[in-house]
């Protein structure tokens, strides 16, 4: 059925504290006005792959989405999309994102709460001189007395060798799977699926001291 | 009683509850020999407190981190008769102490399910004894479990408290549900009796998650319709 993520969302943010009225101008595009907060364009999809090609249809639009919304729960967004959501000054993200962009004034940099962890982390380990987000989950590590590495930091509950081989196929090239998940655990078909093919799997804390070493 | 060493020595509240967990048996599944000896002119125990880790740092599975407090803590010493406390003690090796935390655990599990078996005469009394265990359980799981919003951070401490309100609250509350729903068969209707085993299966696969020697196992989640057993 298609343009039914715009109803889909409107009915799901009409209640929320912040919004004041919403609209849908058009299938897949909600008006908000928001109280004592800047109105916003909401762009809504639903894809499992978010790149730049899916997201330039709405770009092209006047006025310029404030947020685009991928409702798709198991999605997930390449530095591309991230790219054009930066150059175009629009926040981009998942239900979770939006309903937390509902409530502040500049919803451009809302990033999933996880990867806000993930982020400050990283940034504040003495071993790391920069942190370059490649996809919304694959990260460039520059560290200062050691060649980079290349990670992908997963929040699964129960980690496996799906989740890792679903991650190769999404974003390619990587040297390290983080599970990130306070509780998570990994699997010993993901450990043997990450050994053949020749990654490293960590829980986040001994992950902060494996930066440290070359 | 055996292995007093100083600080590393079980206080008295641990011994009466070391006891208690024994039931007066000694904790080696392949033993239960009775601790508590009556002959014809007096009475006498035989249980000995073992260590688990050793309460020093030279002794049989020694872990020469553990502080004098720890080593004589509740959770690193088992109730055995005076032969297996030899001979675990004498065969370190064969007798590792996850082999040994198993054996209390399991000796528990046993009384545990024993005084849980209650027959009920209807299904409003057998809802009433489960009702309160699958209140507790769903308080923590809503209030720290894994689901809530601090999953995001890889450093959150809720995590260790979820761990430890599963251990010692999530996981023995199941195990009595499991009691007072198989004691009391008779009064649960067909579809129950399926959601019985489904959540028979839930809390195999969380006690393996949780309590397993080897890597963290995948798992069932809990069955809908579990927490409305005898409910009319």
């Amino acid at each position: 059925m298609v343009g039914w993520t715009g109803r889909w969302v409107l009915e799901r943010i009409r209640a929320d504290k912040h919004v004041e009225q919403a609209d849908l101008l058009l299938p897949q595009r909600l008006h908000v006005t928001r109280r004592d907060l800047p109105e916003l364009f909401i762009d809504t999809i639903s894809v499992e792959r978010v790149d730049a090609a899916v997201l330039q249809p709405f770009v092209a639009q006047t006025p310029a989405p404030s947020f685009v919304v991928n409702v798709s729960r198991e999605s997930y967004t390449v530095g591309s999309a991230l790219s054009l959501a930066a150059q175009c000054r629009f926040g981009i993200g998942g239900m979770g994102e939006l309903i937390r962009a509902l409530g502040v004034a500049d919803v451009r940099d809302i990033i999933s709460k996880d990867i806000e962890f993930l982020l400050r982390g990283l940034n504040q380990h003495s071993a790391v001189r920069s942190v370059e987000r490649l996809d919304d989950r694959r990260f460039r590590i520059r560290r200062c007395a050691h060649p980079e590495m290349v990670v992908v930091c997963l929040p699964a509950y129960e980690m496996l060798a799906d989740h890792v081989r679903t991650a190769r196929d999404r974003y390619g090239n990587f040297d390290v799977v983080v599970a990130s998940n306070p509780n998570g655990s990994v699997a010993a078909s993901a450990d043997q699926a990450a050994e053949s093919m020749g990654l490293e799997i960590y829980k986040w804390g001994p992950f902060l001291g494996r930066l440290n070493r070359a | 009683m055996a292995c007093s060493r100083g600080k590393a020595a079980p206080d008295g509240n641990t011994k009466l509850r070391l006891f208690a967990d024994s039931a007066g048996y000694c904790q080696n599944p392949s033993c239960l020999r009775p601790l508590f000896i009556d002959n014809t002119d007096e009475n006498i125990h035989v249980g000995e407190m073992a260590h688990i880790l050793a309460a020093s740092d030279e002794g049989p599975r020694a872990d020469p981190g553990m502080d004098a407090a720890a080593r004589g803590a509740y959770d690193n010493l088992i109730l055995l008769c005076p032969t297996c406390h030899v001979v675990i003690d004498k065969q370190p090796e064969q007798y590792p102490d996850r082999m040994i935390i198993d054996w209390k655990r399991e000796h528990k599990a046993r009384i545990d399910k024993l005084f849980g078996a209650v027959e009920f005469r209807s299904r409003p009394e057998a809802r009433h004894a489960v009702e309160p265990l699958f209140s507790e359980n769903r308080a923590i799981w809503e209030s720290v479990g894994p689901d809530n919003d601090y999953r995001h951070d890889p450093e959150s401490e809720f995590a260790h408290v979820w761990r430890r309100k599963l251990l010692a609250h999530v996981l023995p509350n199941n195990r009595k549900i499991l009691a007072i729903a198989d004691a009391n068969r008779r009064l649960l209707r067909d579809p129950e009796l399926r959601i019985l085993e489904l959540f028979r299966q839930h809390v195999d696969d969380i006690e393996a998650r949780h309590l397993g020697d080897g890597p963290r196992a995948v798992g069932s989640r809990f069955p809908e319709g579990a927490d409305a057993l005898f409910l009319d």
